[in-house]
């Protein structure tokens, strides 16, 4: 079946079966090896990426579902101006995740920045709820995501100057 | 945009609009309708004696089947609306009770795939949406291609016979009505018990002092919702507020229901569930 859809803002035509996962398409395919799959149900987060800007687990989405529709990878969104205010602001914080969930919450943290004119505390705690880590210390993750929305409203408003 | 899948030899379709829809169901008498979480439902033609659907629908991509909607009596959702989505529209007319098991469904981002059609239909995940739907009276409006488009609803808890989905080949779930009432009290818990959830849910009304209305639904993973209209109706005279002696006697009862009607739940789960029915009496 082909299916056609954006990836990383590059249209893509692609011989698939249907019934595949995203995640698993986008790892042998296309070679976005950011996406990980661990646990194939949706409880880890690792394989989080963009879908129209939403974020979404790629395992739990299969392959008919993406007909038109826009992907995102870390791949792409890491070579975007708000994530290294992002990466730069989170460092700062002492932030270092590991490889294991570092592309799947980026790419939450970067949706909810943008996607956010202010934050709090329980945002941020609910948007990250589905990226599963037991080892980074929440409060300074919280912190630094607001700081980077901060920096990263700034930023745009000294453009617009 | 239709294809075949190599491997278990599935034609998928995916109609754009009801009518292709119906159309595409009228081509087939045996389907397997998938939803975005992976989770699909397969609905066999008995005449047929179909065990296995060749073809598969995905109704995703119709608009219509994702519209939130308010009447005067009822909103009405569809059941292709992402929960998130039903969320950040019906925040402020949803039933806190359907708000809060919506919440409790999943992390952000799989509730950004969820739909409600899928929680409703898909037999491993209806649970605590399908529960509150249950004591909200909602009922689904259905659409039969095989009788000339007639639309009909059903009450939520009639769409499972013999835990198996009661739809007929031919047959989709347009909307999902639910009717606007208020409650005074909504409670809501959750237990998980090797692996699985179990949600205890409840809504009352009260007046002049006394309960007016009151309702409450178990939510058991993969099985059907457990609702006690004997209980319910019992309750439903009682003054308020209630003594600790009547509470206790209610109490018993539920507890006699486990080893009557559901002996399936370990001693674990009929503890907590106890708790929780102890527990939504006395917030009444
Ligand atoms: S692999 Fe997708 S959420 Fe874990
Ligand atoms: S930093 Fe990766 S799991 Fe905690």
């Amino acid at each position: 079946m082909i299916i056609k859809f954006m990836l990383n803002n590059m249209k893509k035509n692609l011989d698939a079966d249907p019934s595949d996962r995203l995640s698993d398409v986008l790892r042998n395919d296309f070679g976005l090896l950011s996406v990980n799959s661990s646990c194939n149900t949706g409880r880890c987060g690792g394989c989080t990426v963009l879908k129209d800007n939403i974020p979404v687990p790629a395992c739990m989405v299969r392959m008919f579902s993406v007909r038109n529709s826009n992907i995102l990878t870390y791949e792409y969104i890491s070579t975007t101006k708000e994530f290294e205010t992002i990466t730069k602001v989170l460092k700062a914080m002492g932030c270092n995740f590991c490889d294991f969930c570092k592309h799947g919450k980026m790419v939450s943290i970067y949706s909810l920045v943008l996607s956010s004119a202010q934050l709090t505390e329980k945002d941020v705690y609910e948007a990250l709820s589905g990226n599963i880590c037991n080892c980074t210390d929440f409060q300074s993750m919280c912190i630094g995501v607001r700081l980077a929305l901060n920096a990263i409203k700034r930023g745009k408003r000294n453009e617009r100057k | 945009m239709n294809g075949s899948d190599r491997t278990t030899k599935l034609i998928y379709y995916t109609p754009d609009n009801v009518n292709g829809l119906l159309k595409t169901m009228n081509t087939c008498k045996s389907y397997r309708l998938c939803f975005d979480d992976l989770n699909s439902v397969d609905i066999l033609d008995k005449r047929e004696n179909a065990t296995t659907p060749t073809k598969a629908i995905y109704p995703g991509y119709i608009q219509e089947l994702s519209a939130l909607k308010r009447s005067e009596k009822f909103f009405e959702i569809g059941p292709e609306l992402r929960v998130n989505e039903l969320l950040k529209k019906g925040a402020t007319v949803l039933p806190p009770i359907l708000i809060r098991a919506l919440t409790e469904c999943g992390p952000p981002n799989v509730r950004n795939i969820l739909t409600i059609g899928g929680l409703i239909c898909a037999p491993k995940i209806r649970n605590s949406v399908f529960a509150a739907l249950s004591i909200l009276n909602a009922k689904a409006e259905v659409v039969s291609f095989t009788t000339a488009n007639l639309k009909f609803l059903i009450p939520v808890q009639q769409l499972y016979r013999d835990g198996y989905l009661d739809i007929k080949p031919g047959e989709m779930i347009l909307k999902i009505r639910i009717p606007y009432e208020e409650y005074d009290v909504d409670y809501f818990n959750e237990i998980q018990d090797k692996g699985t959830s179990i949600t205890f849910v409840g809504t009352a009304s009260t007046f002049k002092s006394s309960i007016s209305i009151c309702k409450f639904a178990i939510g058991n993973w993969g099985e059907e919702i457990i609702r006690e209209t004997e209980i319910e109706s019992g309750l439903a005279e009682q003054k308020l507020p209630i003594p600790e002696k009547i509470i206790e006697g209610w109490t018993e009862k539920f507890v006699q229901l486990f080893t009557e009607k559901y002996t399936f739940f370990s001693p674990y789960v009929q503890k907590a569930l106890t708790n929780m029915f102890t527990e939504f009496l006395s917030r009444l």
